[in-house]
């Protein structure tokens, strides 16, 4: 606890980046978020009035630092740019402060530096323009201070975790002197250098970020020698010459009971926090644990009105000291604010991380904070000093309402609702709210302190509810229109009607899915097929591949039947019987239906000619050729012309009946003969006789017979109208008279 | 056959035998006994045949000629040369007593029938409808035959321009004269 003593409080006044309250300036969280016992051990912080617990003070920037990639960092809450190397002097220069021999040869290497080669370790970087600057300084110890996360129990392995490398665990040189005395420090952890301190070299925010405060002077106006005498500040680059920060209002402090008898409080017009007047209101020094107990009590009767009295975090009670001032000055100087009772050593309510045994406290008017619960081991007394106002945290909670599901979260506070749907925001700072509905939701907006279904901005002047409104939508997978179609090419569009489509799948049918929150739908489409109708007639058959996708080829095998032919072929009203081949036909690439449509026809049988032969005497039809199927029959017609008979028919198997001349089953050419015989009565065509006429009468009455001529060449009435024997087929009576008379001349043929 | 029984039957194929005998003898004494009665006329000894034409003749139509088959009776015969029947049975007379055109005349014996064709010889054929032939024929045991006697067959009638049949017209025998 030895080292702890090196430490020189500071004020540590902050001005708040934003507008909000009468305040110039907030003092910063002190980034413990976690509570703990007195015998250290964690508990639940609600209701312990723990600095866990209120995390009173402005809230950190996310993240909290950013590297800027050229050797220095940003601290994104303050606007300071420190060197990224934490101990640079070691690594730039490490014979910098290496003590010397007589001949002035650096002997060693030394881990740290006094006070006084720290501040000439700055002007030689600011001579050498290192980085490409010359306004290089040692921080105050305000800047120091603010680089200090207490929630961490090593604040230099945090750091070199946040972009910064070579942070040393242990004190780091400010250039802030207390008041006649030595210069302050500030401790980064429990490290022990065998000579001086560290230089961590800082330069004012030059990088317009969005910092959330820029830190107050420390109250140093004066440079002290190392006899602590009064020196000239010119050049030296301590903080009573540079007096970084916002300055103080005046008055710093306003005595409310000035106004109102009955307040007995002091309100901090640099920081906005509201005092007790009476710095040692209990009467009596007390434990850790009895002063958070004395708080509650008063809030409890409500003192003074108010029921928010608080211990303050350690950092609300060093923005009370004055670096400026030695006790007696800042006890006088307070006192002439309207405190009372002011006692050297006052309880914070943080805990310490690397202790947790332990809470700091402050020595005030020395201007160090140390740790301690309770006062086992120490002689000192520590008292309690309540406070209220300032930056506290402002309960949020966020209510979710309808049917729906989902989360909110904000910006800042922790609230991922979800799970934690309450927080706490520092007073003034705004929050937005963002509602993400599930999948099977939607939001439909707020109520409560937002409105609108948009992010919510919420700023935290008081205490807020907001209730986030989602209302279930159920998404189903649903198939589009493209579902149970037949398709020529694959669906692209309007693949499902709700959901979400995966990639289709297949070449025809094709298969995709539609995926929703509550249910998936399996989606298929079909490739377009087609129909290869066939119509035929018998005797054969045409067989086509059908139905056919789209595309496709299509076979058509073409059969006919035994001695048949394909006789006409047609694909849709359109001949193809020239593009038939082998008894195939292919249709390729098919895109519509067809109709295909086949006649058969018998294989013709062999045919022959059969001729008829023209001559005398008749006149035979047809008179030409006639070809005739093969094992069938013709017939023609054989006329006798005037004046003669037909005689005989011959040829070609036929057999005469009447005029009409059948030919037997044709098996070969042939040639059909006729004969006649003139109707003349007399053989040699000259004029009958008496003899010829009784001839006929003796054949008429059966007395002889006539040969087929005879009979032809006397059967010679009756006569034609043009007087030539016409004959009846017959011998008669007026065949011998007809001869009779034409054998004495009558008649003319 | 027995001996017994040829015996038998020769005996009474002589008994059969006798019988007809006596009876032929008894036939012949009793035809002996005419020629005690007086004489009778002498027997005919020709039949003259007249051939007219029967029906209507239908106008502006003209006849060649006409064949008939006539049956003679019994004892009726025509005059022969050989074999051909004489030129004198036959004779146009009436209408065709003009025509050059000798009948043609064929006689079967077997049948009796005498078959018939007579022709004139006008180019233009004849009008009339009346006697066209003569036929004489031969008598023989006292035939007496008449008209009646001599039954007409086969008649035709035809005509003088193409020489068909005439519808309704025939040949008959007019009369017959015995001598």
């Amino acid at each position: 606890m030895k080292q702890f003593l090196i430490i020189v409080s500071s004020f540590i006044i902050y001005h708040s980046s934003i507008a909000f309250g009468a305040a110039p300036a907030q003092v910063p969280q002190t980034g413990q978020v976690n509570c703990y016992n007195e015998s250290g051990t964690a508990v639940i912080c609600t209701g312990t009035g723990q600095d866990g617990e209120l995390q009173t003070g402005v809230a950190w920037p996310s993240p909290r630092f950013t590297d800027n990639g050229d050797q220095s960092v940003t601290d994104n809450l303050t606007g300071l740019v420190w060197t990224k190397d934490a101990n640079l002097r070691k690594t730039r220069d490490p014979l910098f402060g290496a003590e010397l021999d007589s001949a002035g040869v650096p002997l060693s290497v030394v881990s740290g530096v006094t006070w006084q080669q720290a501040l000439e370790y700055v002007k030689k970087l600011n001579t050498e323009s290192y980085l490409g600057h010359t306004d290089w300084r040692l921080p105050n110890i305000n800047e120091l201070k603010s680089l200090k996360n207490i929630g961490q129990s090593n604040p230099s392995t945090w750091l070199n975790g946040q972009g910064f490398s070579n942070v040393q665990s242990y004190f780091y040189w400010s250039g802030t002197q207390v008041a006649h005395h030595s210069a302050d420090s500030e401790y980064f952890g429990f490290g022990n250098p065998s000579t001086g301190y560290y230089i961590w070299p800082v330069r004012s925010g030059q990088y317009g970020g969005s910092s959330s405060l820029t830190l107050p002077k420390t109250g140093t106006t004066s440079c002290y020698d190392a006899s602590y005498l009064t020196v000239s500040c010119s050049g030296t680059g301590m903080d009573g010459e540079l007096q970084v920060g916002t300055a103080w209002p005046t008055p710093r402090f306003t005595d409310n009971s000035l106004v109102s008898s009955s307040d007995k409080t002091v309100t901090d017009n640099l920081t906005g926090l509201i005092w007790s007047k009476d710095a040692n209101l209990p009467t009596t020094s007390k434990t850790w644990q009895q002063a958070l107990d004395y708080i509650k009590s008063l809030n409890s009767i409500s003192y003074l009105g108010h029921n928010d009295w608080r211990l303050p975090n350690i950092y609300e009670l060093e923005s009370l000291i004055n670096k400026g001032l030695d006790r007696e000055p800042w006890i006088t100087w307070l006192n002439g604010y309207g405190f009372t009772n002011l006692k050297d050593y006052y309880w914070s309510s943080s805990t310490s991380a690397s202790s947790r045994i332990d809470a700091w406290f402050s020595n005030m008017p020395y201007e160090k904070s140390e740790v301690a619960k309770d006062l086992h081991g120490l002689t000192m007394d520590i008292y309690t000093w309540p406070v209220r106002g300032g930056l506290v945290r402002l309960p949020i909670s966020v209510t979710k309402s309808g049917t729906g599901s989902g989360t909110v979260t904000s910006s800042t506070g922790g609230i991922n609702c979800g799970s934690t749907c309450s927080g706490a925001i520092t007073t003034g700072m705004p929050v937005t709210l963002t509602a993400t509905p599930d999948s099977s939701s939607t939001f439909t907006g707020w109520t409560g302190a937002c409105s609108g279904t948009g992010t919510c901005t919420v700023t935290m002047d008081a205490s807020k509810s907001v209730t986030a409104n989602f209302t279930f939508t159920a998404t189903y997978g649903a198939c589009g229109s493209s579902n149970g179609l037949s398709l020529i090419i694959a669906p692209t569009s309007n693949l499902c009607n709700s959901g979400t489509a995966t990639t289709v799948t297949g070449s025809g049918p094709w298969n995709w899915f539609c995926t929703g929150s509550n249910s998936a739908a399996s989606c298929s489409a079909n490739i377009q097929t087609w129909t290869i109708n066939t119509g035929y007639t018998s005797n054969g058959t045409v067989s086509c591949t059908s139905p056919i996708k789209n595309g496709a080829t299509s076979n058509c095998a073409i059969s006919p039947a035994s001695g048949y032919l394909l006789a006409s072929f047609t694909d849709n009203s359109v001949s193809k019987i020239g593009v038939v081949s082998g008894g195939a036909y292919i249709i390729t690439g098919v895109s519509a239906n067809h109709q295909i449509a086949a006649t058969f026809s018998l294989i013709p049988p062999p045919q022959f000619a059969v001729t008829p032969t023209n001559g005398v005497g008749y006149s035979i039809s047809p008179e030409t050729a006639q070809m005739v199927n093969q094992n069938t029959t013709a017939s023609f017609t054989v006329t006798p012309t005037s004046g003669f008979g037909i005689s005989t028919v011959t040829g070609c198997n036929g057999s005469l009946n009447g005029t009409t001349f059948t030919t037997g089953s044709i098996t070969a050419n042939c040639t059909i003969s006729v004969t006649t015989v003139e109707r003349s009565a007399s053989p040699s065509g000259a004029t009958p006789t008496i003899s010829d006429a009784l001839k006929v009468l003796q054949a008429f009455i059966g007395g002889t017979a006539l040969s087929d001529e005879e009979k032809i060449r006397y059967d010679v009435a009756p006569l034609g109208v043009n007087g030539i024997p016409q004959g009846n087929g017959i011998i008669d009576g007026a065949d011998i008279i007809l001869i009779l008379r034409r054998s004495i001349g009558i008649g003319s043929w | 056959m027995t001996i017994s029984n040829w015996k038998s039957n020769m005996k009474n194929a002589l008994q059969y035998f006798s019988f007809t005998l006596v009876l032929f003898l008894l036939v012949a004494c009793g035809g002996g006994g005419e020629k005690d009665k007086p004489a009778t006329p002498a027997a005919k000894t020709t039949a003259t045949l007249k051939i007219t034409l029967t029906g209507t003749l239908p106008a502006s139509t003209t006849i060649s000629g006409a064949l008939f088959s006539l049956t003679l009776p019994a004892n009726v015969t025509p005059a022969m040369n050989g074999a051909i029947v004489a030129n004198s049975v036959v004779s146009n007379s009436g209408t065709f007593a003009n025509s050059t055109l000798v009948p043609q005349v064929v006689y079967t014996a077997a049948t009796s029938k005498l078959d018939v064709v007579l022709s004139n010889s006008d180019a233009s054929g004849v009008t009339q409808v009346d006697e066209v032939a003569t036929i004489t024929l031969q008598l023989a045991n006292s035939a007496t035959p008449n008209a009646a006697s001599f039954p007409v067959s086969a008649a035709s009638v035809i005509d003088a321009a193409l020489y068909n049949s005439i519808a309704g017209m025939g040949v008959s025998v007019a009369s017959v004269t015995l001598q």
